[in-house]
């Protein structure tokens, strides 16, 4: 061999160490992807794969306490687009227009939908639009084979069918915020709604399920290639929940107020559960589920009668006189006064330099006619000699200053003024004023219907601190336990029952009135609150009239009682806002309302039972039905 | 009974397909059949349109690897400079005539036939440096001046198809030509001279004589987020395809990224990444043991060829094809800039399998010629020896 075969040979075998080098570099990139980033790589390829088109789930209804749906779903017949299919901008528009032109859609509305086209995700569907008849669903059913990407849908979408007497208590749903979107994607389904207001709101979750989806395996042009069953994307239908309100009581509740301003508020006082919960007037939550319009929604916000508030747990006001009752149990409590003892009522009360006045002149005056009556100066007595701390304790005991979870938002707290309350919020100490402003549910005191009930029926059950319930069964409900006894004597509270008694039953009870129904009577307290202050010059000339006033500076009036008198079993608040004096606006509600809670005696009937299965079928097609005829 | 009839040459017909090496032709067919399992993998389980052409292809170019291997090694050195005159003029052609077919002008047509010359090329060049060196007799092999005009033989067609523009068929015949320099002697010190020179010559070339596309491809390689949806998609997919193979592999025609067309051209240059997905790390040391057989065989001929034509022309086809496999499988794992270069005998493709055919149907000459003396007839006062 010849010095370059040598060479050579050498060469080529020093090369082919280095090939070797090369290809075992190359092994070990195919180690470090296939076995060390293996399991990063094979996510990547099934995000890769998959595309989810969302599922909504059925959501869950909501109930009376005997089955009387308050918030159901009906047949949504609807029309969507998905951009992507289409393919275009010019041929989605188009597309729209067409759709519009079937369906009868008026211009305005196409534009709109046209408008949201823009910003809407390719893949997501738009909706074009919803509550279609079943002539406009069957027409564009009929249709849409001649247009890609359109497509006909039959969901679901959320109905109140009592409207406004629940407007409150259940709230609404409405589209997601770009917030909430943004919190869970499958929001932005054209199916979906989430709860803004009230139960639908503080129950969002259990209420909504879990959304499901359908899985489409796609290709790497996003067309779909099959469908993928997985049976974890099941839509899940969210939880029924019954109600302690009785509808058909609401109702009644509701209709009481028909021009008026006010709340009413009925509960059981054995278990604690809210029969009645209104607030009027209310607004129509049907109109919110699609986007309300601003002429709608301006007109609710700039009404003098709030119809958005729910004032039977959001309002307070000071109690007035119906404060007085649970200031005799301080009293008597507190051993500063016999129920014999009488105080002297000359129709005004002076402390210091001021004079302190009293609805009439009742001279010498006990406890049973001082409630019966309503007479101030006895209570200012009673108040200089207890001092704001024992009537705070008593009222705290009585349910008054706490706030009650119902399970839906808004419930407030209301005021339970004392020395350290005062000095922190008014930045003075307590005076002997105070305590005579407070004694008869004036000055800082506020209280809630709701929890003018909860203190009516702790007096009624004998002292029982009663815990209201809102919530039956389902998500949210509170187990019931037996309520503790507060502690007050029983002889205490029978005066304080009788001087009630006195008030609806007795020649000079300030709400004197036959409940009509025979060997039942109830025993209550009014009070009238006022929202301004009366001058002493006002007062030389004489009070002026309520009528005579702009609404919103005329007193409140104020009603709470309990029946059967005999063994109580219901309490009843009404608060009537600006109505005037309790005896005459706000008692004939509530004897009303008592009288239809006594007569039904919800309370001894059976319980309604959700089928959970039932419920996720349950949809409600009247009104889709009549749509269609 | 390969390599062990040394001195017993048999030139009749039959002593020459004797001594074929038919080791060789049975690695072969076995990367044409895993190829072939592939493309009908990659059509849904047809043999439309793929996987029938590519093994029908391969019976033929079986048929033309043993003609080229039977005709008389001399021949193959007689036509060795013709032959690369023809290829180096068909490329200027190109240029001057040539038809842009996807942003890249690479194809001749004469009549119904449609040549891509640089094709040619790859095997022209390995034969003219072969019979240069075989003609050349010094005695100081390792001095530049010996290698100055094979390198410019290589230099010229490679700057010519890079600039048509083919990147990877260019840095293909300038890697070969390099090898053949080296491994005929040329002193260690030119060597790293020529890298060092090759490098600076990248830069330069980078910032002043690229395309945009190609300056882009390699912006791309480096940082592929760069353009996640051109060019650094097809990295990214063919990366998620191999990672997602894992050891075993996801199973044949089961293969997500392959099946749902997220890899692109996965039946010529990614059908490694599709192997590597369907068939796993297992199934991609299989491919690369069979590849570094056909290489290893290519070497062992070279070397035991007793001419050095032979050998040089042996070890050209053997380097030619390392690169092949080497540049496709770096590429398609993200370890390089994504330049056309299919995988041998595994990517559908008929002018690529009839220049790796070609080609190792010169190795088999080499192989059936190996004790055959070179050049002495030929009037060379140098090469007798």
């Amino acid at each position: 061999m010849s010095d370059k075969e040598v060479l050579f040979d050498r060469r080529a075998i020093l090369l082919s160490g280095f090939g070797g080098l090369a290809f075992s570099a190359l092994g070990l990139r195919m180690a470090q992807l296939q076995i060390f980033q293996n399991s990063q790589y094979r996510t990547e390829a099934s995000e890769n794969q998959f595309n989810l088109v969302v599922l909504p789930a059925s959501r869950g209804p909501v109930y009376d306490r005997f089955g009387i749906p308050l918030a159901v779903n009906r047949r949504d017949f609807r029309v969507t687009i998905i951009k992507d299919e289409v393919g275009r901008r010019q041929d989605v528009e188009n597309t729209i227009d067409a759709v519009g032109a079937i369906i009868g859609m008026d211009v305005v509305s196409i534009a709109k939908v046209k408008e949201q086209s823009k910003t809407s995700l390719r893949f997501v569907p738009t909706q074009i639009a919803g509550q279609l008849s079943w002539e406009q669903y069957s027409k564009i059913s009929l249709y849409s084979a001649n247009f890609v990407g359109v497509h006909p849908e039959m969901g679901e979408a959320r109905h109140y069918p009592l409207g406004e007497a629940f407007a409150h208590v259940i709230g609404y749903v409405a589209k997601a915020t770009s917030e909430e979107v943004k919190l869970d994607p499958a929001t932005n389904n054209p199916g979906i709604r989430v709860g803004k207001e009230g139960l639908e709101k503080s129950q969002e979750i259990p209420l909504k399920g879990r959304h499901g989806a359908t899985k489409y395996e796609v290709n790497a042009h996003g067309k779909i290639a099959r469908e993928v069953y997985d049976p974890s994307l099941t839509p899940v239908s969210g939880d029924p929940i019954v109600l302690t309100i009785d509808a058909e009581l609401q109702q009644l509740a509701y209709d009481q107020f028909a021009g008026e301003s006010g709340s009413a508020v009925v509960m059981d006082i054995q278990t604690g559960d809210i029969l009645v919960l209104a607030s009027a007037p209310a607004f129509d939550p049907n109109k919110f589920i699609d986007g309300i319009g601003s002429a709608d929604y301006s007109a609710y916000l700039n009404n003098e009668y709030r119809p958005l508030y729910h004032k039977a747990i959001r309002g307070t006001y000071p109690p007035g006189s119906t404060f007085k009752t649970i200031m005799s149990i301080a009293a008597l409590e507190n051993q500063v006064v016999t129920p014999e003892e009488t105080v002297f009522c000359p129709g005004s009360y002076r402390v210091g330099n001021a004079l302190f006045h009293c609805g009439g002149r009742h001279g010498n005056i006990a406890m049973h006619n001082a409630i019966k009556a309503s007479c101030d100066v006895y209570f200012y007595e009673m108040g200089k000699r207890l001092g704001g701390e024992k009537m705070a304790e008593t009222a705290r005991k009585y349910g008054l200053g706490a706030a009650y979870d119902l399970g839906i938002p808004g419930v407030a707290k209301g005021v339970i003024p004392d020395a350290a309350w005062k000095l922190n919020r008014v930045k003075t100490g307590w005076e002997i004023y105070d305590s005579i402003n407070m004694v008869i549910g004036q000055g800082y005191v506020a209280a809630s219907p709701l929890q003018l009930a909860v203190m009516a029926a702790r007096i009624a059950s004998f002292g029982k601190a009663v815990v209201p319930r809102l919530i039956k069964s389902g998500a949210g409900a509170v187990p019931a336990v037996p309520f503790a006894n507060i502690g007050s004597k029983l002889e205490n509270l029978q005066v304080v029952h009788g001087g009630m008694f006195g008030v609806t039953n007795e020649g000079g009870g300030t709400a004197r009135a036959d409940l009509g129904i025979e060997g039942v009577q109830i025993a209550g307290k009014t009070g009238t609150s006022q929202v301004r202050r009366i001058t002493m010059a006002e007062r030389r000339g004489g009070v002026r009239s309520n009528a005579s006033l702009p609404w919103k500076f005329r007193d409140n009036g104020l009603f709470v009682c309990f029946g059967p008198f005999d063994s109580p079993r219901y309490c009843c608040a009404v608060v009537v806002e600006h109505g005037g004096g309790g005896g005459r606006a706000a008692a004939p509600r509530a004897r009303a309302i008592m009288k239809a809670t006594l007569l039904k005696n919800p309370g001894n009937m059976p319980i309604f039972e959700p089928n959970r299965a039932a419920a996720a079928a349950s949809t409600d097609d009247s009104k889709t039905k009549k749509a269609g005829r | 009974m390969p390599f062990s009839n040394f001195g017993q040459d048999n030139n009749s017909l039959f002593g020459k397909i004797k001594r074929l090496e038919w080791g060789l032709v049975l690695l072969l067919t076995l990367l044409t059949c895993y190829g072939t399992v592939l493309l009908y993998g990659a059509a849904e389980g047809n043999w439309q349109p793929w996987a029938l052409d590519h093994i029908t292809r391969f019976a033929a170019m079986l048929c033309l690897m043993v003609i080229v291997a039977l005709i008389d090694i001399r021949f193959w050195y007689y036509v060795a400079y013709p032959a690369y005159a023809i290829s180096l003029l068909l490329i200027i052609g190109v240029d001057l005539f040539g038809e842009i077919s996807m942003g890249a002008q690479r194809w001749l047509r004469l009549g119904p036939v449609r040549l891509q010359p640089s094709e040619f090329m790859k095997i022209t060049i390995i034969l003219a440096l072969a019979r240069y060196y075989q003609d050349l007799n010094v005695r100081n092999i390792a001095a530049i001046k010996h290698h100055i005009i094979p390198i410019l033989l290589a230099l010229f067609p490679a700057a010519m198809i890079m600039k048509q523009p083919d990147l990877g068929t260019g840095t293909v015949i300038a890697l070969v030509g390099a090898v053949l320099v080296l491994l005929a002697g040329v002193s260690w010190r030119w060597v790293a001279a020529a890298m060092g020179s090759a490098i600076i010559g990248g830069f330069v070339g980078f910032t002043y004589f690229m395309h945009d596309f190609q300056r882009k491809r390699i912006l791309t390689f480096l940082n592929p987020e760069r353009d996640p949806l051109g060019e650094g998609y097809q990295i990214t997919q063919s990366k998620i395809a191999i990672g997602s193979g894992g050891v075993f592999g996801v199973g044949y025609m089961r293969g997500t990224q392959s099946q749902l067309d997220f890899l692109p051209e996965r039946h010529t240059d990614f059908v490694f990444a599709m192997l590597l997905e369907e068939f796993g790390m297992i199934g991609g040391l299989l491919a690369l043991g069979l590849y570094l057989g056909v290489i290893g065989f290519g070497i062992f001929v070279a070397i035991s060829s007793r001419n050095y034509f032979g050998k040089l022309l042996a070890a050209g086809i053997s380097v030619l094809i390392f690169i092949y496999v080497s540049i496709n499988a770096a590429m398609i794992m993200g370890l390089m800039p994504v330049v056309g270069m299919p995988m041998p005998l595994l990517s559908y493709g008929g002018s690529v399998m009839l220049s790796i055919m070609f080609a190792i149907g010169l190795v088999q000459n080499v192989k059936v010629h190996r004790n055959k003396t070179i050049g002495t007839n030929f009037g060379s006062r140098q090469n007798v020896k």
